[in-house]
């Protein structure tokens, strides 16, 4: 790597279902005051852009353009990046490189998404082939019912298992002043009574859709020490795609999931990926992906997850916490939802989560993206520069 | 921003038109089960896995597949189920916008050669209680005169009583 690239700012919005009161340009701009407020720094110290939020969910094309006014851009190089699912960890990751790279000192990565404004489902289901497969696509919710159920099958895991994650989720988001729903679901029992989207898969089983912004400024190692926030480093990224055009209904495959993460661990030399990572915030749009990824990542054995989710393992205040945030399902600004794994991965490195705060002391963090049924951006920091 | 203020906003609906291009090799599977109902895949040249639907590179090993029909294979049309799953909420169907009629059963099949290949379980009054992994299954068309070149010439799949 040719330079340290650190986040020396994180800021994200409150998500709501609906937010009328803005228009895009001015939710992103409250993305942008956030970070530029943690950071303590000025719009001028912004040396490029990198923006991004799924293609077609507002109906507006080149968004980068209609964005440039309202978050200080005018006049400096801006690049959207729309990768679908994986928009935000993509973000970070150009902007992890435009710092690597020696181009840039100082760059700010944007991610949001206004969902209430479009039509969600139909943008999604042009993912897939229009020739093949498109007629019989039932989107997201179809994909993670086939997931719950093959967790279920091939893991042996009980019907409760997904309500077990949703149950830890709440606790999470309840703490998270930017989670999107903050349900009181205090019982698995409670969880259970939500109704079924395709058995399986329930209703709390789902993520929600969500209108919000988060953003983050990454920096050289030389600008990162005179920041006012104690840096976060970028230890090391990376992106998998795999062979998915056709291949809904195929055989139901974590292969890249796994090359991801197994990448990372490999490359930095992380073999007992519990002990060595303090945190993980994986993009799991639905519960069971939580259990079916976390052992696809290779943080525990297949079949493993489940049992360890009813010991309580993953509560932030345990051995190993997922999703103290809340996760996706309890937040989803899509273009912004990755973004948000990345940033809360930094606020928890920095020890500024608040009550939410993982109890571990946090030395690397893990965090994810995941999109089209295909591909998988990841992500390593490091508390400390080494 | 003033309290009060009336929160405007515009709605629309757009309709836009498209037309796709198959290629010469999803072009050609889809006129073979239009026009003769069957159904072929084919074999890569140089990993010799099965691509389904055809298509022009493997990726895989990035051989360049030949065009019909060097290295094609015709399958039987008939399999076993090893999946389904029950559609019980309302769907946008991407073909109409319009909402589906639901529940609907969408089945898992393995066909000749370990090709999966997934598709409708039919007829529509279909008793999924009935259902089990490793039933025979078989391809059933539409009629040649409702056949448009498209996967939903095959109407269902169906259970083979045995």
């Amino acid at each position: 790597m040719a330079r340290r690239a650190a986040i020396v700012g994180i800021g994200q919005t409150y998500h709501r279902s609906k937010r009328p009161d803005v228009n895009i340009g001015e939710l992103s701009a409250e993305g942008v005051r956030a970070v530029l407020e943690d950071a303590e720094i000025s719009i001028k110290d912004i040396g490029a852009f990198i923006v991004g939020n799924m293609e077609l969910f507002e109906g507006r094309y080149q968004q980068d353009m209609w964005q440039a006014d309202y978050i200080g851009a005018v006049g400096k190089p801006v690049i959207r990046v729309t990768t679908g699912g994986t928009t935000g960890g993509t973000l970070a990751c150009v902007a992890f490189e435009y710092v690597a790279s020696g181009l840039f000192d100082t760059v700010m990565a944007l991610g949001f998404e206004k969902q209430y404004e479009g039509d969600t489902r139909a943008g999604l289901k042009t993912v897939a082939d229009p020739i093949w497969n498109r007629w019989q696509t039932t989107g997201a919710i179809g994909y993670f019912a086939r997931v719950a159920h093959f967790y279920m099958k091939e893991c042996g895991a009980p019907e409760d298992a997904g309500s077990r994650v949703r149950v830890r989720l709440a606790r999470h988001a309840a703490r998270n002043p930017h989670a999107h729903l903050r349900l009181e679901i205090e019982s698995v029992e409670q969880a259970m009574k939500s109704p079924y989207l395709i058995p399986p898969l329930r209703q709390f089983d789902m993520c929600p859709t969500s209108e919000g912004a988060c953003a983050i400024i990454v920096a050289s190692e030389e600008k990162a020490s005179k920041m006012a926030r104690k840096p976060v480093w970028a230890k090391d990224w990376t992106a998998v795609h795999k062979e998915s055009v056709y291949v809904r209904g195929g055989r139901h495959s974590t292969a890249d999931l796994e090359m991801a993460a197994s990448r990372l661990f490999k490359r930095n030399g992380i073999t007992k990926p519990m002990e060595q990572i303090s945190v993980a915030e994986i993009y799991a749009p639905a519960t069971w992906a939580e259990l079916e990824w976390l052992e696809a990542y290779g943080f525990c054995e297949k079949g493993q997850a489940w049992k360890l989710e009813e010991k309580g393992y993953f509560h932030f205040d345990r051995e190993f916490p997922v999703n103290p945030s809340g996760g996706v399902v309890c937040t989803n600004p899509i273009g912004a939802t990755a973004l948000i794994r990345v940033a809360e991965s930094a606020l928890q490195m920095r020890g500024d989560a608040g009550e939410h705060q993982i109890t571990r002391k946090p030395t690397i963090g893990f965090s994810s993206a995941w999109g089209g049924s295909g591909w998988t951006v990841a992500h390593l920091l490091s508390s400390t520069k080494d | 921003m003033e309290k009060s203020q009336e929160l405007l906003g515009q709605e629309r609906i757009l309709e836009v038109g498209f037309k796709w291009s198959a290629g010469p090799y999803m072009g050609k599977f889809l006129t073979e089960l239009r026009d003769k109902g069957k159904f072929w895949v084919v074999k890569c040249p140089g990993c010799q896995r099965i691509l389904l639907p055809p298509r022009m590179l493997c990726a895989a090993c990035s051989a360049r597949v030949p065009e019909f029909p060097e290295g094609w294979v015709e399958l039987s049309g008939k399999g076993t189920l090893i999946d389904w799953q029950r559609i019980i909420y309302p769907q946008m169907d991407p073909e109409t916008g319009v909402i589906r009629d639901e529940p609907y059963i969408h089945g898992t099949y393995l066909l000749d050669d370990q090709v999966i290949f997934t598709h409708y379980l039919g007829p529509e009054d279909v008793d999924e209680n009935k259902l089990r992994e490793g039933m025979k299954v078989e391809m059933f068309m539409k009629p040649l005169e409702e056949r448009e070149g498209k996967v939903t010439d095959i109407k269902y799949f169906r259970i083979v009583e045995e």
